[in-house]
């Protein structure tokens, strides 16, 4: 009898420790895995960069334990933007927080959402993250400049975008992780820039195979740091 | 109290078509249409803070005296007398479209604004200016409470209160549709024309709408001082090539020229080009189908006071 109220206690005390906890998710860009501020110069190799904006979507966060799903993390369509620091961090009240291995999340805005007409909050076009002569999201959006771009003002600008086949750029994200109650994703930017100045794409700001090409890339810049 | 008054301001309305019309493609259960917001949106559509120097609205290229087309205007106007690349479509019986623009390149009537608003040849803003312009404006503040209960503006609500309006512009009311309820008949003449154009005319401009809303090359070649191959843009599909929406053909005397470029004035020019196109007419039959056209012709809807400026108050 007493072994059975212990173990009652020890597991009423396990419920309430999780009830009423956040989890919070962070998302750190980097290149050459220092974390980046907007407007500041940073070095690719040989390469001196500027970073004047990063943004993208992370849509339909969730916990995953192999499998099976366990809890949704944050709103359904998350902007994220280098220029608001608070925005790197998604956090949910945990009712009850199951035992998980992995996170998914997708980049962009799936073709449904992009079909249904207009929407408030981060997918209020006043964000610079819709075309507006041509319906679609931008799914990711990186710009800046580099002595190294034989453009004008010397500038790069890459949008990612494109929901329909076969130039859809939306990518559905995997990443296995250690549990805990607070995550750190870095986004490692490197190997865009390996695109952008290794096969000298400056400019891209409309859906097709190179968008495509780049998107492919999305799953390889998430890495999940302790 | 308060809650329940504010409540019974806003009006749901049900978007009123005849019979012989098929049911919208526009989800009205999901965002039903409503008094305030179509007002507010009625008001934005007419009011050129939506463009860059405060010159052009919406109603400067989609005027209700033309069925919101550009009449005698072949290409369509923008701010510092900016000319652009096509033929300002007419507007109306959009809840029964699912694409946008001449090329389709629009896929929801709550996204097409943006388009005009931002181009540098028409309104030459952006969607942020017209949300910040709107935000310094009391009385514009006033009509988005009424419409959305909500003081702080939002480009989104700037777009739905302007899908909201722009449903509400239904042509239904012309003689065909009389004759379709039973309230009026053909002359010989027009009937004769009826034949002919379902026989020739309707497998693209299907009754009662006069438009499947598809896209087609109608043997048009390109205008070679602008080089618009249409949905080809869209796409980047070479089959796409010199497609074009099929436009409705309802309220053709209200809104000429005619085609995605303007090139043709007159209806008997566009029926000469269609017997250049293998489609084999006698000077009779065109000026039957011609007679038949007219029928088409919507003075209710174009003479409609509800759909005119409606001057901000405050």
């Amino acid at each position: 009898m007493k072994t059975a109220i212990f173990h009652l206690f020890v597991l009423f005390t396990s419920v309430t420790l999780d009830a009423q906890k956040a989890l919070s998710i962070s998302f750190v860009p980097t290149i050459g895995h220092t974390s980046i501020v907007l407007d500041s110069n940073y070095q690719y190799g040989d390469i001196s960069l500027s970073i004047s904006n990063l943004k993208f979507y992370i849509s339909e966060l969730a916990l995953f334990n192999d499998d099976t799903f366990v809890a949704s993390i944050g709103k359904q369509h998350h902007l994220f933007d280098a220029g608001l620091p608070t925005s790197g961090h998604i956090s949910q009240e945990m009712t009850e927080t199951g035992a998980f291995n992995n996170i998914r999340f997708n980049i962009g805005i799936d073709s449904l959402t992009h079909s249904a007409g207009v929407f408030e909050g981060d997918l209020d076009p006043i964000h610079g993250m819709y075309w507006s002569w041509q319906s679609g999201y931008i799914h990711f959006k990186l710009e800046g400049t580099s002595p190294a771009c034989p453009t004008r003002q010397n500038k790069f600008q890459i949008h990612v975008g494109g929901y329909q086949a076969p130039n859809n750029t939306f990518r559905k994200i995997i990443l296995p992780v250690v549990a805990s109650s607070s995550l750190n994703i870095e986004i490692s930017l490197d190997k865009i820039f390996q695109q952008i100045f290794g096969r000298q794409l400056f400019q891209m700001m409309s859906p097709g195979p190179t968008a495509v090409a780049l998107a492919d890339l999305f799953p390889q810049i998430f890495q999940f740091k302790k | 109290m308060i809650g329940l008054m504010s409540f019974t301001d806003i009006k749901v309305i049900r978007l009123p078509y005849p019979d012989h019309f098929p049911n919208p493609t526009f989800d009205f259960q999901k965002t039903p249409l409503d008094s305030t917001k179509i007002l507010l949106g009625r008001i934005l559509f007419y009011d050129p803070i939506l463009s860059k120097d405060n010159s052009i609205s919406c109603a400067s290229c989609h005027s209700p005296y033309n069925a919101f087309a550009h009449t005698d205007h072949d290409l369509s106007h923008g701010i510092y007398d900016a000319i652009g690349t096509r033929n300002a479509p007419a507007l109306f019986n959009l809840a029964w479209q699912k694409e946008f623009m001449w090329d389709g390149a629009i896929n929801h009537i709550d996204m097409q604004a943006l388009a005009p608003i931002s181009h540098p040849g028409e309104m030459g803003s952006s969607i942020n200016e017209v949300v910040s312009t709107l935000n310094a404006s009391n009385a514009y503040k006033e009509l988005f409470q009424k419409a959305f209960g909500e003081k702080t503006i939002s480009g989104a609500k700037v777009l739905k209160a302007l899908t909201q309006f722009q449903l509400t512009l239904v042509s239904a009311n012309a003689k065909y549709d009389k004759v379709k309820m039973g309230k009026d008949s053909f002359t010989l003449q027009e009937n004769n024309g009826y034949l002919l154009f379902k026989k020739n005319c309707n497998t693209c401009h299907q009754e009662p709408l006069f438009s499947t809303y598809q896209f087609a090359n109608n043997g048009l070649p390109v205008d070679t001082t602008l080089n618009d191959f249409g949905r080809w843009r869209v796409t980047g599909q070479t089959k796409d090539s010199l497609h074009f929406k099929i436009p409705s053909v309802r309220n053709l005397s209200y809104s000429y020229p005619y085609m995605h470029d303007g090139r043709f004035k007159t209806l008997r020019e566009v029926l000469n080009h269609y017997t250049e196109q293998k489609i084999p007419l006698t000077s009779n039959e065109k000026a039957d189908i011609i007679s038949f056209l007219l029928t088409l012709n919507d003075a209710d809807f174009v003479f409609d006071k509800n759909n005119k400026y409606d001057k901000i108050k405050g």
